[in-house]
């Protein structure tokens, strides 16, 4: 399968500060691909590079096969970039808007334009700077995918907006994802998880991991041990490590079935060990938990 | 071309109030502006003789604001699809940036070059002349108007947001010029008449100001634009620093050596013994400083030639070989014609300098810049009561309509202002249909009888097609002089009027030797 989105090594310093620290990753075709993390932990920032409106200070990012530096004019008849800091073209009507956009793309689809527009009940006469911000992100939506792109982009196209506008465009999404690609970002893990086939986490400027969703849901377990004495030395895959009320709890992050709980047992003797399934939210929670744990600790040795 | 034509529709039915202020402020400009060279009769005939006075002052208004709605014209057209910033909503669309360049430059050639064109074609018509005789003058102007105006405006909106920050900035600029101005009129070398002295400053803003506007289009590189445009003014500035006054008139005036030379000089200029009793010193309030008067002798003009006069400056040697120096400055209405001339020139010093070489005897070196011209063509005309044509110089008002003083003639040219012309006409003592003694202009350097004989020079040697300026237009008053302030003088119908047009022969530059100078005391009262 052909990789839409290749980040390789990607930095980004603003001053002294590190928004990007070597970055590294691949969207294979018709993924949908939500890269999550903090506010603040650089998501904005790597889809900015990505559509060339920033520039990375090392490494480079290839969009549909082209460095993304070099990623301007017709190129953008394949991408579509649909992203909360985005301006619109205020001064018209949604449907001022949609006739000029029209003529840039060759691959314009009116029959899908006119089925978003009904879909979103979207008002055509009406300006957009007159428009709810709900309003507004469906408008940019229909901008946007009404040509097929072949890479959608959406920078936290959900936040901020009501749940029914939520699941309109959620829905809206899971009908174009059929022919196209789609890398968004968004801190909503409960709606990702819902239609997601890859995951990426960034956090302070790096990539903690990048896969599929279901490879890493099947994964991460909350482990618990019922007994047992607490172990010397805890395995690297075992995160947040604790005592519980007659026993510990850990978030295994290399689950491998029988073998996970063979090498439970090994650690703990004879005890009592049970694995259960993680939500994504739960599973980056515990994520962001073992990384600031981590933190303190190496603050602690410096 | 598709694209280019969309994005220009766009921008012309999104900025129609912006074009139509424009328009407005230029048709009006075009009516009104005539106002500062049509003789009032032709006011009259339009009905509004009574405004005149006001329609001038409307005038000078609308010379202003035609650049001011260009501008918001530009800044919005620009900003439209901002090139500062990562929120616009275009840099994610499929925009061919070579082509948003030719829509925004389609856009001002629309809706700002072609009126503008369109005006110094009406305006031409309105002084009588045929525009498709002066295509090149336009286009000179034209250029002129992207190079000063446009070009400038259009790189500050591409590094710029939002209107209200270009508008700080120019303010920023302005206030920036406006400092640089002033520390220039505090320096004494300020002010040489050299020609070709500031060939560089338009070619500059085109090639870097240019340069910035691609770059900003083709890569948004916001800040080394920004540093591009302000190294221009710092560029500029070397290039003066190290092309000072001096070198300028010394370049553009070749200095006459040898015998040969000198004796090939179209005009000797000397000082004899006896004429310390002429030099004199004045005080210069404004400078805190002094002026001496030299006066000399100027001779040997050939007939059918001219010289000016541009520049002086000079070098004062004392006995023990202590030389100060007086940078060149422009000297002005220095005009010599064939004959014997009792002229003088003005030395500007410091106090201390001057105090510092009062009394002692020097041997001063005055350096002199001039300017050969050679009589190309004599235009002589009865002034007629209507407007009247002078071929190669522009239009006049005839002495009916004339709205000038009553030994003025009001004149109008194209593109620029008249060329040199020398104008000779010999004025009445009574007023016009009173009986009177009207002698003929006579000829070139000749006397005339009765003390009438009025001349007056206008115009320059300056040959490029077009003045910069908004107007095609340009108004001239020719003041004739006769040189007696005694009795009122006329100009009547009927006057013969002669115009001599002189051309560029040559310019070069010769030192006249004073020795064994001094400088007098300062006249007290005179020059306060």
């Amino acid at each position: 399968m052909v990789d839409v989105l290749v980040a390789e090594g990607l930095s980004k310093r603003f001053g002294g500060t590190l928004a990007l620290d070597r970055v590294s990753f691949a969207v294979p075709e018709g993924a949908v691909f939500a890269l999550v993390g903090a506010n603040g932990a650089g998501k904005t920032t790597l889809i900015r590079i990505l559509m060339n409106i920033a520039r990375p200070t090392e490494g480079r990012a290839l969009v549909l096969g082209r460095n993304s530096e070099g990623l301007s004019g017709t190129g953008f008849c394949d991408v579509g970039y649909v992203s909360e800091n985005q301006d619109l073209a205020d001064w018209t009507t949604v449907g001022g808007m949609l006739d000029y956009f029209r003529p840039f793309y060759p691959k314009w689809d009116r029959e899908l334009e006119g089925r978003l527009v009904r879909q979103f009940d979207l008002p055509l006469k009406r300006k957009l700077k007159h428009l709810s911000r709900g309003m507004r992100m469906k408008a940019a939506f229909v901008s946007s995918l009404a040509y097929r792109p072949k890479l959608l982009v959406l920078d936290e196209p959900l936040s901020g907006l009501d749940p029914f506008v939520r699941d309109e465009l959620i829905e809206s999404l899971r009908e174009q994802a059929a022919g196209t690609t789609v890398f968004l970002s968004s801190h909503d893990l409960a709606e990702i998880e819902s239609f997601a086939s890859h995951v990426g986490f960034l956090e302070d400027g790096r990539m903690l991991f990048s896969e599929p969703l279901g490879a890493l849901m099947g994964r991460f377990r909350e482990a618990t041990v019922k007994g047992g004495a607490r172990p010397e030395t805890i395995p690297d895959a075992w995160l947040n490590f604790e005592a519980v009320e007659g026993g510990f709890r850990w978030i295994h992050s290399g689950f491998g079935g029988a073998s996970s709980a063979d090498e439970a047992w090994e650690v703990f003797g004879d005890a009592e060990v049970a694995f259960r399934p993680m939500p994504l939210r739960s599973i980056f929670l515990a994520i962001a938990k073992a990384g600031r744990g981590k933190r303190r600790a190496e603050g602690r040795a410096a | 071309m598709k694209q280019i034509l969309h994005i220009f529709s766009k921008d012309a039915r999104r900025f129609w109030p912006e074009i139509l202020i424009s328009l407005v402020i230029l048709a009006a400009f075009v009516r009104v502006y005539p106002v500062n060279w049509l003789p009032q009769d032709a006011f009259h005939s339009r009905g509004f003789l009574q405004y005149a006075s006001q329609l001038q002052i409307l005038a000078n208004v609308l010379t202003g604001l035609a650049p001011a709605s260009w501008w918001l014209l530009i800044a919005r057209v620009i900003h439209a699809e901002v090139l500062v910033g990562e929120r616009q909503f275009w840099v994610t669309r499929p925009y061919e940036w070579p082509k948003l360049m030719a829509a925004k430059g389609l856009f001002l050639g629309v809706f700002l070059y072609a009126p503008f064109v369109a005006a110094q074609c009406v305006l031409l018509g309105e002084g009588g002349f045929r525009p498709w005789e002066y295509v090149p003058g336009i286009l000179f102007n034209l250029l002129l108007l992207t190079g000063i105006l446009v070009l400038p405006l259009v790189a500050l909106a591409v590094v710029t947001s939002t209107l209200v920050r270009m508008t700080l900035t120019i303010l920023g600029i302005a206030a920036g010029l406006g400092v640089i101005v002033y520390l220039a009129s505090l320096s004494e070398t300020s002010g040489v008449s050299a020609p070709y002295g500031d060939r560089y400053s338009v070619p500059a803003t085109l090639v870097i100001g240019g340069s910035a506007i691609v770059l900003m289009y083709a890569r948004r590189r916001v800040w080394f634009a920004r540093l591009m445009l302000l190294s221009l003014p710092g560029i500029i500035g070397v290039v003066a620093a190290y092309v000072p006054n001096g070198a300028m008139v010394e370049t553009a005036y070749p200095l006459a050596t040898g015998m040969a030379a000198v004796a090939d000089m179209p005009i000797q200029f000397a000082w004899h013994e006896g004429q310390e009793d002429h030099t004199a010193v004045t005080e210069d309030s404004r400078s805190d400083g002094v002026e001496v008067r030299i006066p000399l002798e100027a001779t040997g003009v050939m007939a059918g030639e001219a010289v000016m006069l541009d520049d002086v400056m000079a070098v004062a040697e004392d006995g023990h070989g202590v030389a100060r120096e007086l940078p060149w400055r422009a000297v002005y209405s220095h005009y010599y014609l064939p004959g014997d001339w009792l002229t003088s020139v003005d030395l500007k010093m410091k106090r201390t300098e001057y105090e510092a070489l009062k009394g002692k005897v020097l041997t001063l070196k005055l350096g002199l810049a001039m300017t050969e011209a050679k009589a190309e063509a004599v235009t002589r005309i009865a002034l007629p009561a209507h407007d009247f044509e002078v071929p190669g110089f522009g239009n006049c008002a005839g002495a009916a309509g004339s709205n000038a003083l009553m030994t003025n003639l009001g004149c109008w040219t194209a593109m620029h202002g008249p060329p040199l012309t020398y104008v000779k006409a010999n004025l009445a003592n009574a007023p016009c249909g009173e009986k009177r003694d009207v002698p003929d202009a006579g000829s070139l350097g000749g006397a005339d009888a009765e003390g009438m004989h009025a001349t007056a020079w206008v115009g320059s040697l300056e040959n490029d097609p077009a003045e910069f300026g908004m107007t095609s237009v340009w108004s001239t008053q020719v003041s004739l002089s006769e040189g007696s302030y005694y009795g009122t003088k006329y100009l009547c119908p009927g006057t013969v009027v002669s115009f001599t047009r002189f051309g560029l022969v040559r310019r070069l530059r010769t030192v006249v030797a004073i020795p064994e100078f001094r400088i007098p005391e300062v006249m007290k009262g005179v020059g306060e």
